[in-house]
């Protein structure tokens, strides 16, 4: 009797195992099993194109292309081979993504960066300052979070490659100088850190606003002023939400495609990881060897870093998403 | 290596400037109420090289050092005078509380303005522009985006109605519905469409229905609109499946991680994966995809799944709501995990099934994070573009709103129909802007 209130009270895992369960026991315990196995088949059907393509880098050249990767069950022949060809330089066609990877990181080190600098000062003068507009500026810039890329894609690329004018009464003011950006990773990380902006200040204002009163009112009697309440107080409690924001942001500008080929596309020995994989899917769409290698060297890079902070990454997500 | 050497100085040195620039202009406005003759003349001479900056013949530093520094050296005569008439006390002990918000502000809504918020009016302004942008077009580049066949059409809505996955969808949902209220009756119960068959009926027949669209009305925008409905429709439901199972399994952790695992993979990264399962080899040869090997593993012949109209498109969405899914399961798990305790036991203790429980108690309770997630999906998938793109170029009837506008703007340099087109996204956004901006706004509230 007590087994039968623990099974329909509490987890499965939490059943006694002892042999002296009753057959309706022993039913409920078969029962709470069901949902087990069919998360792990999920979890297997999920993970199983992931799979294919990590066993495929592995094997040669005519065994990807002849045979299904699965028959490595039976004939496990692996090579590193694959990897060395799409890290070659030598040809004019070669994948060469060591410079890739490194085009990638040029990009995303500013792009995550320079915004949680700049999204600290703003949320921190949201949550804890005073001034008119205050809550209609705030509204304006979570609104912002929807506004779709393609809005900006022309009127930036016209800006990157002309620079912005406005002429008035003869006197032409130079708002933004033409700098050539067009084709060089400035244009790509200067867009993205916009772009991230409105979430890095949502995620921030959320968190650093919910900070307790207290400690701000006690640092005030003490006669701390904003500046030193910022960077004393409020930059070191609130590392767990710039760390959400950070991997976010960098997960976001690693992956991203459609920035850096409006920005970067005309300029293929600039461009990141991303573009070179797609191109190379594009134009040598049936060497599988070689696609499944450059496939997982780039996502090697966000998959450690996902891996590693999954906690701080969901929290964000949930901030994002979820009343707190 | 020696590129990347030196955008890790370039952002040193930028992070550096930024944060001098940050802590300069504090300091500046702490000087007002101590020393206002000498805030006066540094604040004079800042904003006379910022506007001697702009005013300078190719902008900012290009033209020569002699604009700026001009405006700085006049700025800070204005402050010396402005120094000579200093404002009340009073005023000059506001300055510092009144300037440092624009401080704090200042940069990030520089970027936003710049980035966001001007382009948004300039697209805006474009779309109703000649291709070039150079002459007005009134409405022209909606009617003709909304003229061309490939993007828009009702040819096919007939056809929808007359198919066969139409009735069959249109018949499920009505005998749910029939069953539903003659048993309410005959039990005294009252009509519930909210419990689980009927409401799986119509979600099953609503489905049909959709698949009866894909089948038969085609065009870029209603390829959009399919994308939308079936990741939003598919992750959503899998995502609450998945975290409703691994709230009672083993393993739980691990599970949820490699379910959530495809979110931290490029889209581009994803499309490779998944043309591979769908890689496709003529019939007599070994098949090197999954998805043809257990085809033809069932006795069927391979197919060309990425090229084959109609549902070409079902196998490109698939990509999607594998990559999304993930995201729904933590956001609901969470959800789910946070319902009181309480109300599960109460439930139980009052003889609720399983299955009851979590329809009747857990299902309601976490309802309006179901909205939260189905908005945020339908935000990322109307803008669609890196899957169809690497998948299929937009062939094969495979084209959708977002790829269509990067030809229209990039390949075929018409800045009006591409404004136009993503416009068009944008439109499509508002509603949903307006909801979350809502919904946030009545948080604050609490």
């Amino acid at each position: 009797m007590t087994a039968e209130t623990t099974t329909t009270t509490t987890l499965p895992r939490s059943v006694p195992t002892g042999i002296s369960l009753g057959l309706g026991a022993r039913i409920h315990r078969r029962l709470a099993a069901v949902p087990t196995a069919v998360l792990w088949l999920i979890v297997g059907l999920w993970t199983l194109p992931s799979l294919g393509m990590l066993v495929s880098s592995f094997r040669a050249e005519d065994a990807v292309k002849t045979t299904g990767w699965w028959t490595v069950v039976t004939d496990p022949k692996l090579t590193l081979d694959n990897y060395r060809a799409v890290f070659s330089t030598a040809g004019t066609d070669s994948p060469d993504m060591w410079r890739h990877f490194l085009n990638s990181l040029a990009i995303v080190i500013p792009a995550t960066i320079i915004p949680i600098a700049l999204a600290a000062f703003a949320a921190y003068a949201f949550a804890w300052m005073d001034f008119k507009g205050k809550t209609w500026l705030f509204v304006g810039v979570v609104a912002l979070m929807a506004v779709p890329i393609q809005m900006s894609l022309i009127p930036l690329l016209q800006l990157y490659t002309g620079g912005a004018h406005l002429t008035i009464g003869g006197q032409t003011l130079t708002l933004f100088p033409d700098l050539n950006l067009a084709g060089t990773p400035a244009a790509a990380w200067l867009t993205h850190i916009g772009f991230g902006l409105p979430l890095a200040i949502f995620l921030l204002h959320n968190y650093i606003s919910a900070l307790p009163r207290d400690i701000f009112e006690a640092a005030t009697i003490d006669g701390a002023d904003h500046m030193q309440i910022f960077r004393r107080l409020v930059i070191p409690l609130s590392v767990p939400a710039l760390a959400a924001f950070g991997i976010f942001q960098f997960l976001w500008v690693w992956n991203d495609y459609l920035v850096a080929l409006s920005f970067i596309g005309g300029a293929p020995d600039k461009a990141p990881m991303t573009i070179r994989l797609a191109t190379l899917s594009g134009g040598r769409g049936q060497d599988w060897h070689l696609l499944t290698a450059a496939a997982f060297v780039s996502i090697a890079l966000p998959l450690a870093v996902f891996f590693a902070l999954q906690r701080f990454f969901v929290r964000g997500l949930l901030a994002g998403s979820v009343k707190g | 290596m020696g590129q990347l050497l030196g955008t890790l100085v370039g952002v040193a040195v930028g992070i550096g400037a930024i944060l001098g620039a940050f802590v300069g202009l504090n300091a500046l406005i702490d000087l007002a109420p101590k020393r206002f003759p000498l805030f006066a003349i540094l604040a004079g001479a800042l904003v006379g090289a910022v506007v001697g900056a702009l005013a300078n013949s190719g902008g900012w530093f290009l033209g020569g050092p002699l604009w700026p520094l001009g405006g700085a050296v006049v700025g800070a005569g204005v402050g010396i005078l402005w120094g000579h008439r200093p404002p009340s006390p009073e005023r000059q002990r506001s300055i510092p509380d009144r300037f440092r918000p624009a401080i704090f502000l200042g940069p990030a809504l520089l970027f936003l303005f710049v980035a966001l918020v001007v382009p948004t009016i300039r697209t805006v302004y474009l779309s109703f522009r000649s291709p070039r942008g150079d002459q007005a077009a009134g409405f022209e580049n909606y009617r003709s985006v909304f003229g061309d066949e490939g993007i828009f059409t009702l040819n096919g809505l007939g056809n929808v109605f007359t198919s066969r996955l139409f009735v069959v969808g249109v018949a499920i949902a009505v005998v749910a519905v029939v069953l539903n209220v003659v048993r309410g009756r005959a039990s005294g119960r009252g009509v519930d469409l909210t419990a689980p068959i009927p409401s799986m009926a119509l979600l099953a027949g609503g489905t049909l229905v959709l698949l009866a669209g894909v089948g038969a009305l085609r065009g870029v925008v209603w390829t959009n609109v399919y994308w939308v409905v079936f990741v939003t429709l598919f992750s959503t439901t899998l995502g609450l499946a998945i975290a409703w199972l691994a709230d009672r399994s083993r393993g739980e952790s691990v599970a949820k991680s490699l379910i959530f695992m495809p979110m931290a993979i490029s889209f581009v990264g994803a499309s490779v994966i998944w043309r591979f399962v769908y890689a496709f080899t003529p019939a007599g040869h070994d098949q090197i995809g999954l998805l043809n090997a257990a085809w033809v593993g069932l006795g069927g012949q391979p197919q060309a799944w990425i090229q084959q109209l109609p549902w070409n498109t079902l196998f490109l969405i698939a990509i999607m709501i594998w990559v999304q899914t993930g995201f729904a399961m933590v956001v609901l798990s969470a959800s789910i995990k946070a319902v009181p305790t309480e109300l599960l036991e109460a439930a139980r203790v009052d003889g609720a099934t399983e299955g009851q429980t979590f329809w009747r108690v857990t299902l309601p309770q976490i309802v309006s994070t179901l909205g939260v997630v189905s908005v945020t999906l339908i935000i990322t998938v109307l803008k669609v573009y890196d899957v169809v793109k690497v998948m299929t170029n937009g062939e094969f009837g495979t084209n959708v709103i977002a790829n269509q506008m990067f030809d229209e703007a990039f390949i075929n340099r018409n800045l009006g129909r591409g404004s136009a087109l993503a416009a068009l996204l944008f439109l499509a956004v508002v509603p949903l802007m307006i909801l979350n901006v809502r919904r946030m706004r009545r948080e604050a509230v609490r």
